[in-house]
């Protein structure tokens, strides 16, 4: 980056268009602008600052002259603009910075936001604007910026628009690691490594490696168990499933068939109580049979004699009929009982026989019509025996027949009733036992609820399994997918590793190079500008110390402020030195990127790109015979210097650059105005 | 008369054994017909059927079978057996008595011994007469129990046929 010219306009104390030129000459390549003090030498640094970086120290409002600001009528606006023009990498750029401000009725002014304009010519000749693109907190100019970073970062603008009071602090910023590395074109190689170091967490590495999916091989193992398992138990369950049924298709079948014996059954159940019925039919017969032949046996037996009798009474009756008997005795009385009462002399009726011969006569008389010795009486009663043993006979031969035919249809009733109990008992044995029936229906409906059961669960089972399987089946294949996007991972992880390696490798080998190389570089011009012992160390935060040699020993050494001031310009101008000659170096080469390049043997090359210093007020704090050593090594390390100084300082710098100042200016106050300068240019 | 045990001899014993259900009680597996519940029972009627179709038939002693007509049985059953045994005197006229005669015989020899034995006598010829004819009715196409049992309608009606017809 050479800066060509920068014009301010109405900018602090810069009434009106003021245009310094710098110097772009390789040979006299300082630029010298003198000034008063509160002439305006800080407000060119802050001109840099504000226009490439917005970046001012003072107030918005306090951006436009105030003479200007005062001029502005009510109502009216007015701009004020900063514009640089650079040369980088071979590019013209045109950087130019413009706030509008206006003036309302109550005479305030209100400051609109600074805009940006950027611009470059191409090698066509061409101008190209920088086009507006808004960023995340809604600023228009990101790619404006992005374009001023590339030029000049704002972290490393300190070290080249700097103001030498301030010179004491420059090695001291926090920002100097960054600084350095920054110039020295270390920087992109070691942000490329921040982004790929595997310890940073907002590295790419620390991206990918919590993009991993870490735990989801193990899962992915495990569901794949888990699946295999399933599908297994779910074989098991289906081939149980088919046995289940079959054996419920089996209880069906048995259950149909035991309920068709059991329809049957009913018939087997009628048969049986016909079967009771006529063994008890039987056996009631049976008795009957036994007591009609009992009956017959017995009626034969007790009444048959009158019958037998029947034909011998008649002829009895028909010889007692004609017997020649006459005379009735007393019925019942025998002839004995005559002689009795004859024996004791007294009649029945009270009569003594012994005395009455005719009462006497009248007994024996009756005596003789009595048996034995009467048949009369004895025949009569004979008679009226078989008259009633013949009356007894009618009807024995009917009683008889009676009998014999209540045995006889009992005796066909039984055999009737054998026949059908032979016929029953034929039909139940064929059939199959009921109870058993009944009871292998209801055990064959226990067994077929089980298994309907069983059944049901093992569905449940089956549907519970299945769904598990798909489910895990869909996790495995959303984890194959992310297993192969960790294979890609953890591809891009090993690359990136290797990357940074490889980054680290090749920075650790420049970066060291490079330290040693500007230890040497600060330490040489350290020794152009200090003649003394004391020497230069630098750690690894690029901080510098001075060291004096004691005996054999390193010590640091106390620094006073002129001395902190040529040991800070050294480092600046050991830093810009080396950065020149790198970039002299690197543009040198035949494949001229002038960004991060593959290096010829495989190393990564760095490149750096040369840096102005535009200082002001550098001598502030030095001596002469430093100021001198320092003003003639400047030039020499630096493409371009601008010095920014009063008078007096010039004086004792003078001697030394004065053949190496391409251009000179002289800021003067107009009218003694503390705000209103001009700049005249004096070479 | 009717007081003393009577013995049934040779094959009216036999005979009046195969007609009494008295038999079974000494062997229970007797082939017999047993249409008389007791044997008191063929010995009041048998005089009666022996008279009635004049068959007389004298004490068998070819062979040694012997019946008892125990004497309660004959007691228990006397005036039956007095009024059959005047019936058989008064009906019976192998002799050709007359009317008075077989009154005579039938009442008033009772107490004379010698004659009421010869009356017996002919009183027990009858009643084997009858007992031959009861065994031969039953005996004829009769071999079961069935048969034993039909035998008593179609004695009963044989009797009646052959006596009144």
């Amino acid at each position: 980056m050479i800066i060509k010219s920068i014009t301010i306009n109405n900018f602090r104390q810069y009434k009106g268009n003021h245009v310094i030129e710098f110097s772009t000459d390789s040979e006299k390549n300082v630029t010298v602008i003198l000034g008063v003090n509160t002439s305006g030498k800080t407000t060119i640094i802050q001109a840099f600052n504000w226009c490439l970086y917005n970046n001012t120290s003072f107030k918005s409002q306090e951006v436009l002259n105030l003479e200007v600001c005062k001029s502005m009528s009510v109502c009216s606006t007015q701009e004020c603009f900063v514009e640089v023009i650079l040369l980088h990498e071979q590019k013209e750029y045109f950087i130019r910075r413009t706030q509008s401000f206006y003036k309302n009725e109550s005479k305030k002014i209100k400051a609109s936001k600074p805009e940006l304009n950027v611009q470059f010519k191409e090698t066509t000749g061409g101008m190209q604007s920088i086009p507006k693109a808004r960023g995340v907190e809604g600023e228009y100019d990101l790619h404006m910026k992005e374009t001023i970073n590339k030029i000049l970062p704002e972290s490393l603008s300190d070290y080249f628009f700097f103001d030498g009071e301030r010179i004491a602090d420059i090695n001291n910023k926090g920002d100097v690691v960054d600084a350095v590395r920054g110039l020295m074109g270390l920087d992109v190689i070691s942000t490329a490594m921040d982004r790929l170091d595997p310890s940073k967490v907002a590295s790419v590495t620390s991206k990918l490696s919590k993009e991993l999916d870490v735990g989801n091989d193990t899962k992915f193992n495990k569901l794949k168990v888990e699946v295999e398992n399933a599908k297994e138990k779910l074989e098991g369950y289906k081939n149980r499933k088919v046995i289940i049924k079959e054996e419920i298709e089996f209880f069906e079948r048995r259950k149909i068939e035991l309920n068709e014996l059991l329809l049957k059954n009913r018939e087997v159940k009628a048969n049986q109580t016909i079967k009771t019925n006529l063994e008890r039919d039987i056996n009631v017969v049976t008795g009957n049979i036994i007591k009609n032949e009992n009956r017959l046996i017995n009626d034969f037996s007790t009444k048959s004699m009158g019958y037998f009798a029947l034909p011998l009474i008649k002829k009895a009756l028909k010889t007692i009929d004609e017997a020649k008997q006459d005379g009735e005795g007393i019925p019942g009385m025998r002839a004995s009982s005559i002689d009795h009462i004859l024996n004791r002399g007294n009649c029945i009726c009270g009569c003594d026989l012994t005395k009455n011969e005719g009462a006497k006569e009248k007994v024996l008389h009756e005596k003789s019509l009595l048996p034995p010795q009467h048949m009369g009486t004895i025949l009569r009663e004979y008679k009226k025996t078989y008259q009633r043993i013949e009356r007894e006979a009618e009807g024995f031969d009917s009683v008889i027949k009676d009998d014999y035919v209540e045995l006889r249809e009992n005796k066909l009733l039984l055999e009737e009733k054998k026949e059908g109990l032979i016929d029953i008992s034929k039909r139940i044995k064929n059939m199959i036992d009921v109870a058993k029936i009944e009871d292998d229906y209801q055990k064959n409906e226990i067994e077929l609820r089980k298994k309907r059961d069983i059944l049901l669960v093992v569905t449940g089972y089956i549907s519970s399994l299945e769904t598990e399987i798909v489910n895990n089946e869909k996790q495995i294949a959303g984890i194959a997918v992310v297993s192969e996007k960790n294979r890609k991972i953890t591809k891009s992880i090993a690359y990136s590793k290797a990357v940074y390696q490889w980054f680290k490798q090749s920075y650790d080998k420049q970066e060291a190079e490079v330290k040693n190389r500007l230890l040497k570089s600060v330490n040489n011009i350290f020794e152009q500008m200090y003649h003394g012992t004391r020497k230069i160390t630098i750690n690894e935060k690029y901080q510098i110390n001075l060291i004096t040699m004691v005996g054999d020993e390193e010590m640091e050494t106390e620094e006073s402020k002129g001395l902190e001031s040529v040991k800070n310009f050294s480092f600046i101008a050991g830093l810009v030195d080396m950065a020149r000659i790198k970039a002299r170096t690197t543009t040198g080469k035949e494949n001229e990127d002038p960004n991060v390049i593959i290096g010829v043997d495989g190393e990564l090359a760095i490149t750096t790109e040369p840096y102005p210093l535009v200082m002001d007020a550098p001598f502030s704090n030095v001596d002469e015979i430093h100021i001198n050593n320092i003003a003639k090594i400047l030039p020499a390390v630096s493409e371009q210097v601008v010095l920014i100084l009063m008078n007096k300082d010039w004086e004792f710098a003078k001697a030394s650059l004065d053949d190496k100042v391409g251009c000179a200016y002289m800021i003067e106050k107009n009218n003694n105005s503390d705000v209103n300068s001009s700049i005249r240019r004096l070479l | 008369m009717f007081e003393k045990q009577y013995m049934l001899k040779g094959k009216h014993a036999t005979y009046a054994k195969f007609l009494s259900l008295t038999t079974l009680k000494k062997n229970k597996d007797a082939k017999i017909a047993g249409v008389f519940r007791a044997n008191i029972d063929i010995y009041l009627v048998a005089p009666l059927i022996g008279v009635n179709f004049n068959l007389k038939s004298e004490e068998d002693t070819i062979s040694n079978d012997e019946l008892a007509i125990f004497a309660e049985q004959l007691i228990s059953q006397q005036d039956n057996l007095i009024n059959v045994f005047r019936l058989v005197m008064l009906s019976e006229n192998s002799s050709n008595l007359s009317d008075d005669e077989r009154i005579e015989r039938a009442f008033k020899e009772d107490e004379d011994s010698e004659k009421l034995a010869a009356n017996m006598e002919l009183f027990h010829k009858y009643m084997r007469g009858g007992i031959e004819w009861l065994y031969d009715q039953f005996t004829e196409e009769a071999s079961t129990k069935d048969d034993y049992l039909a035998k008593i309608l179609k004695v009963t009606q044989t009797y009646k046929l052959e006596t009144f017809m």
